[in-house]
């Protein structure tokens, strides 16, 4: 009797795991996307042209840093396009030949709040460097 | 006569200066569509030039700056497939093939065909992808689908999702250039 209650304790534990097991598998498959980072931890903080300098200067270095992280990025805005589905933001100094490129979901920004020439602070996930330093699933501080 | 000559030099260096179209905000796009999985993702962050002198035409992209639906979709793109840590960017390197037929300083929109070499996951092949180029004041905006075979570029798909990955996937372009 007790060996048959001890039997049908075990076989319960294992459906419960599995149950868990399965429903933590579902909920990660279809885990939808964030579209921006707002709430998330950032890891770094850091000024525009310092990101860029340590791009520029070793970009394998900042890549190990930088790269796939959710970084405070301070800086001078240069110029806001919009399209269908998605707002650029371009970080960049006077003079300068490059900056940070800092793409938001349009449900993350109102373009029209940011000026030319105004000081933000925004956070992003780095994703690494082509003509600029890139930024996405951006979100203002 | 001096004044005249003066005159043609400056139109001359500002017509050859504005050979050149930039683009940093281009949007590059897939889609893969099979009975049992539809597949997106979206990059607003592709550099782009454009030279309208010579039709020489090159795109840049991060693998990384691909937006997925899902998170672990891309989390498998960039770790499984594409190997975007080690192989971090894609590229295009390549010439507009019918560049006399487009007037780069008359508004309109002129069907376009480039063809050039295609680099995904460290494999370059050459294609050919015909698409339109619209000229509206200063700015260019290139739209054009191509589809691309991701065993060509050496992309490994375990045959566990083999079915819910096209064998063919479309890419699509939307890009607007400014003189740069």
């Amino acid at each position: 009797m007790q060996h048959k209650r001890k039997k049908w304790t075990i076989i319960s534990i294992v459906i419960v795991v599995l149950v868990i097991s399965f429903t933590i598998g579902l909920f990660r498959v279809f885990k939808k996307a964030e579209l921006s980072v707002s709430g998330q931890k950032v890891a770094l903080e850091i000024s525009a042209p310092d990101l860029l300098k340590a791009y520029e200067t070793k970009e394998v270095d900042a890549n190990l840093k930088y790269n796939g992280k959710i970084i405070g990025v301070t800086g001078i805005v240069s110029e806001v396009k919009e399209d269908q589905q998605n707002v650029s933001v371009y970080l960049k100094e006077k003079d300068a030949i490059s900056g940070v490129m800092c793409s938001f979901d349009k449900s993350a920004i109102k373009p029209h709040d940011i000026k030319t020439g105004q000081q933000i602070k925004l956070n992003g996930i780095c994703t690494g460097y082509l003509m600029d330093v890139l930024l996405n699933k951006c979100a203002l501080e | 006569m001096k004044i005249r000559i003066l005159i043609l030099l400056i139109c001359t260096f500002q017509y050859a200066a504005a050979q050149k179209y930039i683009s940093k905000t281009g949007h590059v796009w897939f889609y893969s569509h099979t009975p049992m999985e539809e597949i997106e993702a979206h990059t607003h962050q592709a550099a782009s030039i454009l030279d309208a002198s010579n039709g020489d035409v090159t795109f840049s992209m991060l693998i990384k700056g691909f937006e997925f639906k899902r998170a672990l979709m891309q989390e498998h793109f960039n770790e499984n497939y594409l190997e975007s840590d080690k192989i971090p960017k894609a590229g295009f390197k390549g010439k507009i093939t019918n560049l006399a037929s487009i007037d780069f300083t008359k508004d309109g929109i002129y069907p376009a065909e480039v063809s050039g070499d295609l680099t995904i996951h460290g494999v370059t092949k050459k294609i050919t992808a015909k698409g339109t180029i619209e000229i509206k004041g200063k700015v260019v905006t290139v739209k054009s689908k191509f589809e691309v075979v991701p065993k060509d570029y050496n992309i490994q798909i375990p045959s566990l999702v083999e079915n819910k990955i096209a064998k063919e996937v479309d890419v699509n372009i939307d890009t607007s250039y400014n003189p740069s």
